[in-house]
């Protein structure tokens, strides 16, 4: 739908990869793309097409980043709609702000593939060019959809799917209240859906709040570390993130819980997590440990598994399974001794996602961070991660105001169609975040909950 | 019968064949009705009453494009209540117990003093039909009448059997046979039919009903006709419900004959209602209930028999005879029907276009529960519709199809033939996701122009509405134009009359958006206003709501886009690249007629549809090359 959404809207979004290189692209189409960059960026009064301009971007006088940015006139363009492009620092942080200035000034985000799309409805490239970008974009959509999926798991998910029991649930006692007011039925009084749409309301509030811009840009790659026991996980973060965060101690199972840490790595921030050693315990202070060290697996852009070169020891492989796309072995302690394992695994793993390692050695890291920089390529889709994040905060921000509009009808005592209305557009929204469809639950949800018949 | 030929035959004289067969003759076609029963045309199967929630919006929508319902229910009204009347105005709701007698015998006199319309007895057997065509139908005596359209209206008749304990017996409704024969050769012909189940609850004989044991329940005294067209006060005399309930005891007896439940034992195969399960499936599911309640409602003024609404069942007759005899007020009662379940045939619905004709035979309609809908109210609607779009193409005109944000109806029709049902469908305002626009109160304004133009609505009646628009845009001009002062005077006379004082100069119409503000407190206020309910109570609702109209047609012009990219009927979406099996198959089954439509089939994702927008855009461009190319 989004496609169909306001073709007259002038969107925006990042052109190229976050974080690479010193350069970021900013794209803006659009029929509005002109008067809305002037509001940003000081232009001579002639502006001509393919010309680059150079400059700063300016948000209430004061520099955001100096830029180069060209303009494409309507007709001789990318998409065939007047385009401008940005060319600034290549840093998320920048691009983040910019992108905010650019949507405050009445940008639209683009859809994944929009320009793309947009090219093809002005006959800028053929079906079968837009079919396979649909085809891709279909396919990133997916992959991007289950990235967002994964940052929103866990607590969060859990958050949003309590927020949308309580909105179902009132909703179904307001509907019920409506459309079979004469069967006398006990509907919750409006004090009780107040309290549930209220707690609702505060749980999406803090949501809102804790889910701002920096946190956003801040967890775009996570990278997990797992293994046995001392084979020197801890070590190998600590030199990652290049201090002593965590305890590193010969004794096997000292990382009982999880540490993490952030490092910024060509402007792109990576997000390290350091896991219990998995292995056989009895000790429940240890295994909570692990099964945290399991969830965070699944969460991982990149598992770094990390083997005792040294020792061959009982790593439980099975742990990995359904991972292998984003694991890699590391095989640690090349430095110490060669022994018959190092051989055994050099010979055995396959060979594109296998390396091995000193923790002791600076210079043998990098071989860990070229695997980072290569998963950041790949992982760069045309809607970047910050702005699919993007478009969550959005859908959180709109449940989160949809629930504070029903939550000031219900207290002024309106009319149940008024509240239930704003309710609707809230679960929406909710289904949306949860990257499931709308249908009608709520009526499924009335017969369950009530007994009616004439 | 003079011919033997008809340009449209309507099977079926229930609430959907009488609206389809009114529509067609006043249009100007030669119609013909037939039914197996002619003493019962438009007969009441189930509950004496018409209208309710969603289902009273429907009457009025019928009535302000030139149908019957509104008029008879008027006619034969006998307790009339608004519900949710303190509710807001989208979900105010018209209902009326209705004399059942005289409302078959208002029905039977208007068919048969109807010009073009012929009336006959008689059972159809089959359709005539040629390849895909049909061409008239087959009588149970093997004569033949050739037409140029066919509604089927048989709603619960056809291969009907009807359960009371574990005895089962041929009928579509006690005292009425079933019918068989369309649904068995429909099916031949590749049409996917399925059974459902409805039931009733016992008739009871009044006399015999200890009345001081139970809660009268009288009706409104205000009367807000369904029809445009009537008298705006009550034509018969009044009469009272009565409230009571079941007990422990009652649902002790029931438990015990679970065992001879036909719905218990697997009997019956077809799915009930959810909305209006038997006192069997209310006891079991909510056993935690320690009573339920039913209301006793007259059949009519002129009869002594008593419905029970609200204790469907299809326990046998000894069961019923002593559960219901529990029930305050009912210790001594006499039985003069006891209640059953029917379980019949429906034709899948996605298997017919938004005009009601099927897709596999051409110049076949078919309305109301053959659909698979419940209500009389939802079957009226489609005959009306399904009788109306039958002459509209004999007309040579272009088919009417009601838009979803322009009438419950719409919502109706689109949601059987777009998503199918699994239950008998019933209509509820919790369907309509333009609810605020779809009110009982603006009916005329959004249907009556439509009414003129199908040709059902004459001039003189279509002058109704806009003497009535005009006199609402003097008021409004009137309102708008008169400012108050925050002066002590008026601030002091605004604060006696139980409103917030002013801080601003304020026009009248901006008062009326508060809650407490109507036409009285203007009036009292000491200004000119107009004080007739048409003109001022729809004035107060269009000031009152209208930040929440201008959201509700936000969203109506949202998706109004994706309705203006039609598709064509003989799309093969297996053609489409980036469409998952599941919504190859689901899109060629229903045939979206446009990408508004094939959004809304459930189990087709957002991606799917931009694929198709994709597709359909390419071959435009293609064949332009092509014909340039040419």
């Amino acid at each position: 739908m989004a496609y169909l959404n306001g073709p007259e809207d002038t969107i925006c979004a990042p052109a190229t990869p976050p974080g690479f290189g010193g350069v970021s692209i900013i794209r803006v189409s659009g029929p509005r793309s002109l008067e809305i960059c002037k509001k940003i960026f000081k232009f001579p009064s002639q502006v001509d097409s393919h010309k680059i301009y150079f400059g700063d971007i300016f948000h209430q006088e004061k520099t955001v980043d100096e830029v180069l940015v060209s303009y494409f006139q309507k007709g001789k363009s990318y998409t065939g709609d007047e385009t401008i492009e940005i060319s600034c620092h290549g840093s998320p942080v920048i691009v983040e702000e910019i992108i905010q200035l650019l949507l405050s000034h009445g940008c639209r985000l683009a859809e994944r593939g929009e320009f793309t799309f947009r090219a093809y409805m002005n006959g800028n490239i053929d079906l079968v060019q837009a079919e396979s970008v649909l085809t891709l974009v279909e396919s990133q959509t997916q992959r991007a959809h289950q990235t967002a999926l994964r940052h929103l798991k866990g607590e969060l998910s859990d958050k949003i799917k309590a927020v949308q029991n309580s909105i179902q649930l009132s909703l179904a006692h307001l509907e019920a209240n409506i459309d079979f007011s004469l069967e006398n039925l006990e509907t919750m009084n409006p004090e009780e859906i107040i309290s549930r749409i209220g707690s609702a309301h505060k749980t999406t509030k803090e949501l809102v709040s804790s889910y701002s811009l920096g946190k956003i840009v801040s967890d775009s790659l996570k990278v997990v570390l797992v293994g046995e026991p001392n084979v020197g996980k801890s070590s190998l973060f600590n030199k990652l993130i290049n201090q002593d965060k965590a305890i590193v101690t010969p004794i096997a199972g000292t990382t009982r819980d999880l540490v993490e840490a952030s490092v910024v790595y060509n402007g792109f921030k990576i997000h390290f997590v350091d896991t219990a050693g998995v292995h056989q315990t009895l000790d429940p202070i240890e295994q909570i440990g692990i099964s945290k060290s399991k969830q965070e697996l699944q969460d991982a852009d990149i598992i770094l598994c990390v083997l005792d070169l040294s020792l061959r020891g009982g790593f439980d492989f099975d742990l990995l399974k359904g991972y292998a796309a984003k694991t890699i072995f590391v095989g640690n302690k090349d430095d110490i001794k060669k022994t018959s394992y190092s051989d055994f695994l050099s010979e055995n793993m396959p060979k594109h996602n296998y390396i091995e390692v000193s923790a002791m050695n600076k210079k043998s890291l990098q071989k860990i961070w070229d695997i980072i920089d290569q998963k950041l390529k790949d992982s760069f889709v045309e809607t970047s991660i910050v702005v699919l994040k993007q478009r969550q905060y959005e859908l959180l921000a709109s449940l989160e105001s949809r629930i504070e509009n029903a939550l000031k009808a219900l207290r002024q005592d309106y009319s149940p169609e008024f509240i239930a209305i704003e309710l609707r557009f809230a679960l929406e929204a909710s289904y949306e975040l949860l990257g499931e469809k709308f249908d009608d639950q709520v009526l499924a949800k009335i017969f369950q909950e009530f007994c009616i018949g004439k | 019968m003079e011919s033997k030929s008809f340009d449209i035959i309507v099977v079926g004289a229930g609430h959907a064949g009488i609206e389809a067969s009114l529509a067609a003759s006043r249009l100007g076609l030669n119609t013909l009705i037939i039914t197996t029963n002619l003493d019962r045309i438009g007969y009441m199967s189930c509950n004496p009453a018409i209208g309710g929630l969603a289902k009273g919006h429907m009457v009025r929508e019928i009535d302000a494009m030139g149908g019957e319902m509104g008029r008879a229910t008027d006619a034969s009204c006998i307790q009339f209540k608004r519900l949710n009347a303190k509710k807001g105005p989208a979900v105010r709701g018209s209902r009326a117990q209705c004399d059942k007698d005289l409302y078959v015998s208002y029905m039977t006199q208007t068919l048969r003093s109807q010009k073009n319309l012929s009336l006959l007895q008689g059972e159809v057997k089959s359709l005539l039909l040629k390849d895909e065509i049909c061409l008239g139908v087959k009588l149970e005596d093997g004569s033949e009448i050739q037409s140029k359209k066919v509604i089927i209206t048989t709603g619960t008749f056809m291969n009907a059997v009807m359960h009371v304990g574990l005895e089962q017996q041929s009928g579509g409704r006690v005292g009425d046979r079933a019918t068989s024969g369309i649904s068995d050769q429909m099916k031949s012909f590749g049409f996917k039919v399925f059974r459902l189940k409805t039931g009733t609850p016992p008739r009871l004989l009044k006399e015999s009903i200890d009345f001081s044991k139970t809660t009268p329940q009288p009706g409104d005294e205000k009367f807000y006709p369904f029809s445009f067209l009537s008298e705006k006060q009550y034509k018969l005399p009044q009469v009272d419900c009565y409230l009571s309930y079941t007990n422990p005891e009652t649902h002790e007896i029931i438990f015990k004959n679970l065992d001879k439940s036909p719905i218990f034992c697997g009997v019956i195969e077809g799915t009930g209602p959810r909305y209006c399960p038997s006192i069997e499936d209310k006891v079991t599911r909510f056993r935690e209930r320690v009573r339920h309640q039913t209301f006793l409602e007259p059949e009519g003024l002129s009869t002594n028999l008593i419905y029970l609404q609200g204790i469907s069942t299809s326990l046998p007759a000894e069961a019923q005879d002593q559960f219901i005899r529990t029930i305050a007020g009912l210790e001594n009662v006499k039985f003069a029907r006891y209640g059953y379940a029917v379980e019949y045939d429906f034709i899948e619905p996605t298997q017919i276009r938004h005009t009601l004709e099927t897709r596999c035979i051409q110049n076949l309609y078919l309305a109301g529960q053959i659909n698979g809908t419940s209500g009389y109210e939802e079957a009226a609607a489609q005959g009306f519709m399904a009788g109306v779009n039958a002459a509209m193409s004999l007309l040579d005109k272009d088919p009417v199809v009601l838009g979803r944000d322009q009438a419950y109806i719409g919502v109706l029709i689109d949601d059987l033939v777009t998503k199918g049902t699994q239950e008998p469908y019933r209509m509820f305002t919790s369907r309509a996701e333009h609810r605020l626009l779809l009110r009982e109160d603006n009916t005329l304004d959004r249907l009556l122009d439509l009414g003129l133009e199908i040709g059902l609505i004459n001039k003189d009646q279509h002058s109704e509405i806009e003497i009535l628009r005009e006199a609402r845009k003097v008021e409004r001009n009137r309102l708008a134009s008169t400012t108050l002062y925050p002066n002590e005077e008026t601030n002091s006379k605004l604060s006696a009359l139980g409103t917030k004082e002013l801080l601003k100069p304020t026009t009248l119409e901006v008062l009326m958006r508060r809650v407490e503000v109507d036409s009285n407190f203007i009036h009292n206020l000491g200004y000119e206003v107009s004080l007739d309910p048409h003109v001022a109570e729809q004035l107060e609702i269009e000031i009152k709501y209208e930040g929440y109209v201008k959201k509700q047609l936000e969203l109506v012009n949202q998706t109004k886009r994706l309705e203006l990219l039609r598709l064509d009927e003989n799309l093969d979406y297996s053609q489409i690249r980036g469409l998952s099996s599941e919504e190859v198959e689901k899109l060629g089954k229903v045939k979206p007629v446009n990408l508004g439509q094939a959004q809304r089939i459930s189990g087709v994702n957002p991606s799917a549809i931009q694929a198709i927008l994709v597709h359909i855009k390419g071959r435009k461009k293609i064949n332009q090359l092509e014909i340039v190319q040419r």
